[in-house]
């Protein structure tokens, strides 16, 4: 049995034993659950509604739990009111907006913040996030190129950079950053060093390193059994050792500790995968049924859809309708390379390369739209 | 297919956690540069030579609060870091010539515990040494009577450094008229490594191509303030008047009524003197009255940049240097920016100075001192303080073209040094004219007359307040040739003087007042 397996199986156990253990250990769960003791303790003290959103927030990035960011804004909220204005508070503000995909909010309040304190780097790591999920390449590269020259031993310029490196196409950069962000955090922020591991192992399995990026993962896990974040990475391990049952049982937990229609549409692709075409088609439905109830919000699964309707279920105009009403409001490489394939999948070839050559211009080496380009570019004389 | 990476919520881990704005020089006064100490300006001078007119000198000190005696391994510069000295002659903000320094460190004798070492003639092991060392083996060298060669045995930690002029986008490495290296002087150990500190710092100024000298190395922090009594919320000495002199107090540029808080402790400084005909757009020395006179000057620190992209990639940028500090004025900084700003104002460019406005036309301190004491201040905005910050009278002659708002340190090149026992040190507010704002010389007290700008003064003589901390005086003499700071003081025998301490003005005269 080689390494990698050995590994991989050891990763599973611990995530497997760690999932049915009580979630109530995580260190997520332990903060919020502080948190709230101080706010019952505290009632009219605006802070601990700000700490109680910070670990909110905290556990929100690692599930992408909508209902998390959802109290973390009501404490927000509730902060604000205590403390009008108050620093803190707004810019949880920002992270709350940011969490529920309202990219637009929160780049101009970041950018507000930032006017008023420029020397912040979170302000500036904001601006990043908010930019890129946009779209706004060349500014979230501005930003970030900001926080490295104002800070050059900040973990966060790092992170934000190792982002960005990846989008450029430069895998191996956004690894070595993310080391660097690693080295550079506390070893008591155990979450973030979690995260962080996590990161790496993503993009070393990406880069076709499966024993690397299990051997990060487990690292990843032993600092923070209940990451949700690791277990989908986990699940992609699996996938990649094509053992696609045990991905869809990492990825039904997944959904049934958050619950958004992505992590359905990864379950139920899982379960295609693993033959069972039962479950798959009846979990398929929900997702479509989930996803469509939210193709107008800004939290939503909108390029799933695409992708649903164009490989799931065969409706090229749906899809169409749904990518074009979504790059309305953003134009990033992922939303324009769903566009470009809805435009493919409608026949309207020269309208998907623009598309895609437009998506792909930020330099992005993502093996779904490199084959989906190349398709693109057959149909209109170019090479496969 | 997840489209982005799950957001940081951390943000608020990041939250900077600031010190207290400083008061007046540049001692770690921004959030970047407390926390790097090598990349730290702490003052910047730029006068005409006292001894030779035809020159002007510059000097830019970095890295405060150098306790002389803390060794093994002393006060290096940091090879990491590019220190320029920047000069604007066409009053756009823009630098036209440029000195680049740079150090290369070498520890020559790694197995020593120390950086510098020496005693007398050398000391040799005694009869009683163990094996395998023999009696008679030389242990410590010679007293360190050199920069290199003989006499420079014991110094381990050698420094040597590059001058490169850019001029016109033309590069020039300046060279030793010698030929050999320039060796970084290094701080006073003490009088049995260094027996004669005078001479052996002497040699580390060189006579470069075109007349240029320089010195690089440990000296005395020329600068001085009640620092202890400024931080505690403008708490000034009852005998400095509260922080507002007495008449007599005030015309006495030569006794201490307060503590130097920097007495005793040493600075890095890289000075350089330059033909003013190198300096000027025209080529010439110009006369005071010609709008050609005045130059701008400022330094900065620069370290290595980290990029988001690496090459080869496309759109990569390679190479090149992200700025930590600058400094020109030697207030704009620690008086006038917020906290949460002072970073940005460090790194960005004094061209785009006006982004800084708001800052400039209200300044919080000016109305700080307007709490504390209940003098009246002149109204918001506050255009009386723009003379700082573009090139206008009295420092620059009229029909100088002003220029954008820009913190540099101007300079009328066309007027004379005063001479030693007529220079005031409040410039140009005591009627000398070749003293801060016209410039900054080492001796110029730039604590009270920085106070005094803020506090108004500029805008009519109604705010004349004699703001002052009681330090009037550096607690020991300045030199009166290049680089004309005072050398370094010794590890061994340095003396930070204190509240209560006997000897408040240069070591002698009356106690320093405690309250």
């Amino acid at each position: 049995m080689r390494l990698s397996t050995l590994l991989l199986l050891f990763v599973s156990a611990v995530l497997a034993g760690q999932q049915q253990a009580s979630p109530s250990a995580s260190y997520a769960d332990q903060r919020i659950s502080s948190a709230r003791q101080q706010v019952a303790a505290n009632p009219k003290d605006f802070q601990t509604y700000n700490d109680l959103a910070t670990s909110l927030c905290r556990k929100a990035r690692d599930t992408s739990d909508l209902s998390l960011y959802r109290e973390a804004e009501g404490a927000v909220n509730r902060s604000l009111e205590l403390s009008p204005g108050n620093y803190d508070g707004t810019k949880l503000r920002v992270a709350v907006f940011l969490g529920k995909h309202e990219f637009n909010p929160a780049l101009s309040l970041a950018q507000e913040l930032n006017k008023k304190v420029p020397d912040d780097i979170a302000n500036w790591a904001s601006m990043v996030d908010a930019n890129e999920a946009l779209g706004n390449y060349s500014e979230a590269e501005r930003d970030a190129q900001w926080i490295l020259d104002l800070r050059r031993a900040s973990a966060l310029g790092f992170e934000k950079a190792a982002g960005l490196r990846e989008l450029f196409g430069d895998k191996e950069g956004a690894i070595e950053f993310y080391g660097e962000a690693l080295t550079r955090t506390s070893q008591s922020d155990i979450d973030q060093r979690s995260w962080l591991l996590t990161q790496k192992a993503r993009l070393v399995l990406a880069s076709g390193n499966a024993q690397s990026a299990s051997e990060t993962l487990g690292e990843a896990l032993r600092l923070y059994p209940n990451s949700q974040l690791a277990a989908l990475v986990m699940a992609d391990l699996h996938t990649a050792n094509g053992k696609h049952a045990e991905a869809a049982q990492i990825l039904e937990q997944c959904y049934r500790t958050a619950p958004s229609s992505a992590n359905l549409y990864k379950w139920a692709n899982a379960l295609e995968m693993a033959g069972q075409k039962e479950e798959a088609a009846k979990q398929f439905a929900a997702f479509e049924k989930q996803a469509r109830a939210e193709i107008a919000k800004p939290y939503n699964a909108n390029i799933e859809l695409v992708d649903f309707y164009t490989i799931h279920k065969s409706d090229p105009p749906e899809a169409l309708r749904i990518a074009t009403l979504e790059s309305a409001e953003r134009q990033d490489c992922a939303t324009l390379a769903a566009l470009a394939w809805a435009q493919y999948q409608n026949g309207k070839f020269a309208e998907a390369k623009n598309t895609m050559d437009k998506a792909l211009s930020v330099g992005i080496h993502e093996p779904n739209y490199n084959s989906r380009a190349q398709l693109i570019a057959a149909k209109l004389g170019g090479p496969k | 297919m997840n489209r982005i990476k799950p957001m940081l919520c951390a943000v608020l881990a990041a939250l900077i956690v600031t010190p207290p704005p400083s008061f007046a020089a540049s001692h770690r006064e921004a959030p970047i540069t407390a926390l790097d100490h090598k990349a730290d300006i702490t003052d910047f001078f730029a006068f005409v030579s006292y001894e030779d007119p035809t020159k002007v000198t510059f000097l830019l000190n970095v890295d405060p609060f150098l306790e002389p005696g803390n060794g093994p391994n002393y006060f290096p510069f940091d090879d990491n870091v590019l220190y320029q000295i920047l000069i604007d002659n066409n009053n756009d903000a823009i630098p036209d010539v440029a000195f680049q320094v740079q150090f290369t460190t070498t520890i020559k004798a790694p197995g020593v515990f120390t950086g510098y070492v020496g005693a007398g003639n050398g000391i040799n092991a005694p009869a009683n040494s163990p094996a395998p060392v023999a009696p008679g083996t030389p242990i410590v060298p010679p007293a360190i009577t050199a920069l290199s060669g003989a006499g420079a045995a014991g110094l381990s930690l050698s420094q040597t450094y590059t001058v490169t002029m850019v001029k016109s986008g033309t590069s020039t490495q300046l060279t030793n008229s010698s030929g050999a290296p320039l060796y970084a002087v290094p701080s006073n150990v003490g009088p049995r490594t260094m027996p004669n500190y005078p001479a052996l710092a002497a040699q580390g100024i060189y006579t470069l191509e075109n007349g240029i000298k320089v010195f690089a190395g440990t000296v005395d922090d020329p600068f001085y303030i009640d620092l202890g009594a400024a931080f505690d919320s403008l708490n000034f000495r009852t005998a400095a008047g509260g922080g507002v002199l007495s008449a007599a107090a005030d015309a006495d540029d030569n006794t201490n009524t307060a503590p130097d808080y920097v007495s005793g402790f040493n600075v890095n400084t890289i000075a350089i003197q330059v033909p003013i005909s190198m300096l000027t757009k025209t080529g010439n020395i110009e006369a005071a009255t010609s709008p050609a006179a005045t130059i701008g000057a400022w330094g900065t620190t620069s370290r290595p940049r980290i990029y988001v992209r690496r090459s080869p990639l496309p759109g990569v940028a390679s190479g090149g240097w992200a700025q930590v500090q600058r400094m020109g004025n030697p207030l704009i900084n620690e008086l006038i920016i917020g906290t949460g700003s002072k970073d940005m104002w460090s790194m960005s460019q004094p061209v785009n100075d006006s982004q800084f406005a708001s800052f400039d036309l209200d300044p919080l301190f000016a109305r700080v001192l307007n709490a504390v004491y209940g003098i009246a201040i002149p109204t918001p905005p506050r255009t009386d303080l723009l003379p700082l910050v573009t090139y206008a009278p009295p420092i620059a002659a009229p029909g100088t073209t002003a220029g954008p708002i820009a913190d540099l340190l101007r300079l009328n090149t066309g007027v004379a040094p005063t001479p030693q026992g007529s220079r005031k040190r409040l410039g140009l507010l005591a009627g000398d004219a070749a003293g801060f704002p016209n410039g900054r010389r080492v001796s110029d007290d730039v604590t009270d007359i920085a106070a005094r700008a803020v506090a108004g003064i500029l805008a009519g003589s109604q705010y004349n307040y004699r703001i002052g901390d009681g330090v009037n005086t550096n607690d020991v003499p300045y030199q009166e040739t290049f680089p004309y700071v005072a050398w370094a003081q010794s590890g061994r025998q340095r003396r930070h003087i204190d509240p209560g301490e006997p000897g408040c003005t240069m070591g002698a005269g009356a106690a320093c007042p405690t309250n």
